[in-house]
């Protein structure tokens, strides 16, 4: 674990305390992205604590998956940075993606290589002994049930099984902090329990999770924090269990700052 | 058919769309003028057969059916429909149809047209021969042969391409393996017509010298030559058969640029060597030792060239826009200018050094020390190497 230690500056040296603070697992500072002049995430300022479970939530289009690939280093931001474990990405990007798993929203899976290749790329890129990456391998394959279609193209795989591959690669180097886009989209409701599961275990063990997710239902029970988006802008943020002893739902505040539009006149359907 | 016909109108539209980005971007002049010159030419061809003497009218009677029956042999090899034909299979769309989609999508091209036009004036300028009627007629026929030939070559080679044993078996695994990056990417390369088109250049010529040895280590420059021009677009485009997901992976990966560069070239020069192997067999078969290791320090000079160039150009946009595809009937499409720069860049070096005409002990030492001076500029050049899009530094 990295502490910053401030060095309480006063007059009797003697009794001066170093304060040992515990640094933030993530820090997004300002960060903003435009495309085509529009812009879609602006001035995002956040701060993630080692062991959390953080829910990014917001409608469709609200700057979500730009920020994932901004965290990832897979988008470089016009302004601001995002710190993992106090790296910048945008000067230390290969120490930063050696301490993160993603997933980012389009899998990014290798259509001619089968599921077992993929985990040996991650094997090779994140230098995993022979021994150790057998056995998290075996127990990945086993957890997300794809120990006998390991030998399966990804090209032959449906999308739930190509989901579970990207999640598999992105658990495989036991990273620091996860960084999930729709973790859960396609996947089974078993799954679902199963993966929160490891989630909730490897967030226990200090690693930091940050996810996006329209399944509220599923995601209620799991997060420590959550932030809501809109128009690339941070419009809430709070604690679950804050929302619990007000006796309010995730569903029910994310309604509550987005309200659901109507479909009216659409009566011809069906 | 009216659904086809909307269908065929996206297509025109996505290709026009295409077409009006090119000439903003100012890429479209240098097509005009390449297209101009080889109009012109043409005319020219079609002026000897018309009036020239019988001899000369011949010779150029034959070149011109000779390359336009080579333009139509590999027109349906180098179009791709705009819409794939992959996709139409999410809508309603009969096999029939998606078959009509596919001549169409050829025949709407401004090639086609070309090529039809150029045709029609050739067998017309061939009754100015001797006996015009027969020589007419043979023309038309040779033409529309090699037109049939290209057709029912690209419907074997997608139905070869989709079995099941070339899409698993023609690769070797990745995984409890070493070197996992380089064998991905042979499997990957090794898919794309390019390289088997290569290998059977190559054959061809090892079948040649094994009946009549004609290949000195000069002369055998050449042949290699021409098989790093064939594998040229692998080289000029790397990342030319993975997709914005795929270059993701690679962005995700904790290995810098070059390292994943280094990786594509490794398999792409295996790939090389692969295919130079039947043709340098047949020259040590048939030479002596020192010209067999002549020719292979010239095969080891053009594959430095090959690499470098593909290093120096990589980063043009003609370059990105290469496009190849792996498990379809195309073979990668290059444009003519990027094409002529990229043979010419190849060539340079390993012709200056066939043309000094070295002798002795320079035999060896010319096309050594070239390699040496072309093998450290490239080192030099790949620890440059960054992504080339807005990115986040390694």
């Amino acid at each position: 674990m990295r502490y910053t230690r401030h060095a309480q500056s006063g007059h009797a040296p003697l009794c001066a305390i170093l304060l040992v603070m515990p640094q933030p697992a993530i820090q997004l500072r300002n960060l903003t992205k435009s495309y085509a002049g529009r812009s879609v995430v602006r001035d995002l300022t956040l701060e993630i604590s080692q062991g959390t479970i953080f829910g990014f939530l917001g409608p469709n289009g609200a700057g979500k998956s730009t920020t994932v690939r901004m965290m990832a280093g897979l988008t470089q931001p016009d302004n601001g940075d995002a710190l993992i474990l106090g790296r910048s990405i945008t000067t230390e990007a290969l120490a930063v993606k050696r301490t993160i798993g993603a997933v980012p929203d389009e899998l990014a899976l290798f259509e001619y290589l089968t599921i077992g290749e993929h985990l040996g790329l991650i094997q090779a890129t994140f230098v995993i002994d022979e021994e150790t990456f057998r056995r998290r391998a075996a127990q990945l394959l086993e957890l997300f049930g794809l120990s006998a279609d390991s030998e399966k193209l990804v090209r032959d795989c449906s999308y739930g099984m190509r989901k579970k591959t990207s999640l598999a690669m992105a658990l495989l180097p036991n990273p620091q902090v996860l960084i999930l886009d729709e973790p859960f989209e396609g996947l089974d409701p078993v799954m679902i329990l199963t993966l929160k599961q490891a989630m909730k275990s490897a967030a226990q063990r200090g690693t930091t999770i940050f996810l996006t997710t329209h399944l509220l239902r599923s995601a209620c029970d799991l997060l420590d924090r959550y932030a809501m988006i809109r128009d690339g802008r941070l419009v809430a943020q709070g604690r679950s269990d804050e929302l619990s002893r007000a006796g309010v739902t995730l569903e029910e505040a994310y309604f509550k700052q987005f309200c659901a539009p109507q479909s009216e006149g659409m009566e011809w359907l069906g | 058919m009216a659904r086809l016909r909307a269908l065929l109108r996206l297509a025109r539209l996505s290709d026009r769309r295409a077409w009006v980005v090119k000439r903003s971007r100012g890429e479209m002049e240098v097509e005009i003028l390449a297209a101009a010159a080889a109009v012109y030419f043409f005319a020219r061809q079609l002026k000897t057969i018309a009036v020239a003497p019988q001899p000369a009218r011949l010779l150029a009677a034959q070149w011109t059916v000779t390359i336009l029956a080579a333009a139509w042999a590999l027109l349906p090899l180098t179009v791709n429909p705009s819409i794939p034909t992959r996709r139409l299979l999410i809508y309603p769309f009969t096999k029939l149809e998606r078959r009509v989609y596919w001549m169409a999508s050829i025949l709407q091209r401004r090639r086609f047209a070309a090529f039809f036009v150029a045709s029609l004036l050739t067998v017309f300028a061939c009754l100015r021969l001797p006996h015009p009627l027969l020589a007419a007629l043979r023309a038309a026929v040779e033409l529309s042969l090699a037109a049939g030939a290209g057709l029912l070559l690209a419907a074997l080679l997608s139905n070869f391409q989709n079995r099941e044993f070339f899409r698993r078996k023609a690769a070797p695994p990745a995984t409890g393996q070493r070197f996992p990056l380089w064998r991905k990417e042979l499997r990957y390369y090794g898919r794309t017509l390019d390289f088997y088109i290569a290998l059977i250049v190559s054959i061809a010529a090892a079948l040649s010298e094994c009946f009549g040895r004609w290949l000195t280590p000069g002369k055998a420059t050449v042949p290699f030559l021409l098989l790093a021009l064939l594998q040229m677009p692998a080289m000029l485009n790397p990342f030319g058969l993975d997709g914005a997901r795929q270059i993701d992976r690679y962005r995700l990966f904790p290995v810098r640029y070059r390292e994943l560069l280094e990786q594509k070239h490794l398999a792409l020069t295996t790939l090389f060597v692969a295919s130079a192997l039947p043709l340098i067999a047949a020259i040590a078969w048939k030479s002596s030792f020192a010209d067999s290791c002549s020719a292979a320090l010239r095969l080891a000079l053009v594959m430095a060239s090959w690499l470098l160039t593909g290093l120096l150009l990589m980063h043009t946009q003609a370059a990105r826009e290469i496009r190849m595809a792996m498990g379809s009937i195309s073979g990668s499409d290059m444009s003519l200018l990027l094409a002529l720069i990229s043979a010419a860049l190849l060539s340079a070096v390993p012709l200056a050094v066939v043309l000094a005409q070295p002798a002795g002990a320079w035999r060896l030492l010319a096309p050594l020390g070239a390699l040496c001076v072309l093998a450290a500029i490239y080192l030099l050049a790949l620890r440059r190497q960054q992504w080339p899009t807005p990115s986040l530094s390694d």
